[in-house]
């Protein structure tokens, strides 16, 4: 591959900071941004926060115990996901290929901008004033050779850091650096490494490619590359991302329940939104898997595919409650989670039966209703009973297509 | 504390070629002078967009939101800082 250069910009304690730029009273202070409801976790912490110990992911408790004078600060994710829109935006006014990582990341591809903007530290400053300018918010920049480079790089030096790490450094940078800290290697990768007795990224780039793809199969290939600084991934537009595998959505229930009552109304507002989502697409799909958490953390998802594609709200959750028919519960139930996959195009199929066509007519009626006046306006009577949630940002979402969720 | 209102309010506010830009609203009875404007962001519900502003008098924060199909104006919250 030719020689690219790619920033990766990475906003600085995002939702913290935009809750901090909207109420001048938090600025300066230690916040912690959580979910609604009382089991929730700190989603973000400013670095007020996080100098006093405050880490993503602890729960409240464990966040009061580090800092007793922490503000928690309910999450509002109309605000975070119109910010990302935004700046995207703002980038795309340097180059076309910009990828949104997640909702606070993105990569440029700005390789051929640079004869038009100067060099990649010229456009990544005026992303980084640009950005501060309209939302007041700052980022930190890394460029690179490729996206994992610049992404190492962003991280370096935070907050409103920029790092340029060039092609001839990057072996010297690798050498000594733990595995750990590249993209895409987790706890789990990292700890079966170190029972390799490989612990650095040079370690690992040294290693025989055969031996990594012994142990850890395709990706052992693809892990030998990593820890050379090498990736030929390319930055990809929101137009040019691959349709999804599946339509999914989970929820942390607000308390533990062993009622398959219970469990049951949260998987019809899980086969709702499922399929909502799923028919605004323009998709059906042939396999539903339910997904089930219990209190002590342990996961299990099980799987049921259809003879037939689906996409109405009842056949998802008829099939969901097939699923947990099956399923002895061992212990009360704390996380639930309904996806849809084996995905294809509208059934282009009429229904025989005079009953189904109803049906079909009166899903179509609801979401009509459902998509001019907002989700859940028109729903199911059961539903009623249930609290309304508001949803984490899944790292899946974008700004646009079917991974879109408006919050 | 955040309370939660959602009510019609009247706001004085400008139009620039930036988009609209609030200045005073009434709330109890009060014109409230807009000393800030912290944050601005839309919101989708359904097919409508709601322009959100947070707003500060110095002492007070208040989420206003401004309809542009209905041309309508509300207070969404407020909040003590």
């Amino acid at each position: 591959m030719a020689h690219r250069t790619i920033i990766h910009i990475d906003m600085d304690a995002f939702f913290a900071s935009v809750e901090q730029q909207c109420n001048p009273g938090l600025r300066g202070k230690p916040i912690g941004v959580v979910g609604r409801g009382g089991r929730t976790v700190v989603t973000t912490a400013s670095y007020e926060a996080r100098a006093r110990g405050v880490k993503t992911g602890m729960n409240k408790v464990e966040a009061k115990r580090c800092c007793p004078d922490i503000i928690f600060v309910e999450t509002n994710n109309a605000r975070y996901t119109d910010t990302c829109a935004q700046f995207v935006c703002l980038c795309r006014q340097f180059t076309p290929l910009v990828e949104v990582f997640s909702v606070d990341e993105v990569f440029l591809d700005v390789t051929g901008s640079l004869r038009l903007f100067g060099s990649a530290q010229a456009i990544a400053r005026q992303i980084q004033q640009k950005i501060f300018h309209t939302f007041g918010l700052t980022c930190s920049a890394g460029i690179g050779p490729n996206k994992l480079i610049a992404k190492l790089g962003s991280g370096l030096h935070k907050p409103n850091g920029l790092v340029e790490i060039p092609r001839g450094a990057v072996p010297e940078l690798l050498e000594n650096l733990p595995v750990g800290a590249l993209c895409g290697i987790g706890r789990k990768t990292e700890q079966k490494l170190a029972q390799m007795g490989i612990t650095t990224c040079g370690r690992l780039g040294r290693t025989d490619p055969g031996v990594l793809r012994q142990r850890f199969g395709i990706i052992g290939e693809l892990l030998f590359h990593m820890g050379r600084g090498e990736d030929d991934g390319p930055v990809v537009p929101l137009e040019e991302t691959p349709a999804p595998k599946s339509v999914g959505h989970s929820m942390t229930l607000k308390r533990d329940i062993t009622c398959r009552g219970l469990i049951a109304f949260h998987l019809l507002r899980l086969s709702e939104m499922v399929g909502r989502r799923t028919r605004n697409s323009g998709f059906s799909g042939k396999t539903v898997a339910l997904t089930i958490r219990y209190k002590d953390f342990s996961t299990f998802t099980k799987r049921r595919s259809v003879s037939a594609p689906i996409r109405e709200t009842r056949d998802i959750y008829h099939a969901a409650k097939n699923i947990l028919s099956s399923i002895r519960l061992d212990q009360a139930v704390r996380l639930l989670g309904l996806s849809l996959s084996n995905l294809v195009g509208e059934p282009r199929q009429l229904p025989l039966f005079p009953d189904a066509q109803r049906r079909r007519d009166v899903t179509r009626a609801m979401d009509a209703v459902n998509n001019k006046f907002g989700d859940f306006t028109l729903t199911w009577a059961n539903l009623r009973l249930l609290e309304e949630r508001a949803g984490i940002i899944s790292p899946a979402w974008r700004p646009d297509g079917v991974r879109k969720i408006v919050f | 504390m955040v309370v939660f209102l959602h009510t019609t309010v009247s706001v004085g506010a400008v139009f620039k070629h930036s988009g609209v830009v609030p200045r005073w609203f009434g709330y109890r009875g009060r014109k409230i002078a807009i000393q800030e404007i912290t944050y601005s962001w839309k919101e989708k519900r359904g097919e409508s967009t709601f322009l959100h502003f947070a707003v500060t008098d110095g002492t007070t924060l208040y989420d206003l939101s401004f309809q542009p199909e209905r041309l309508s104006w509300h207070l969404e919250a407020v909040e003590d800082t």
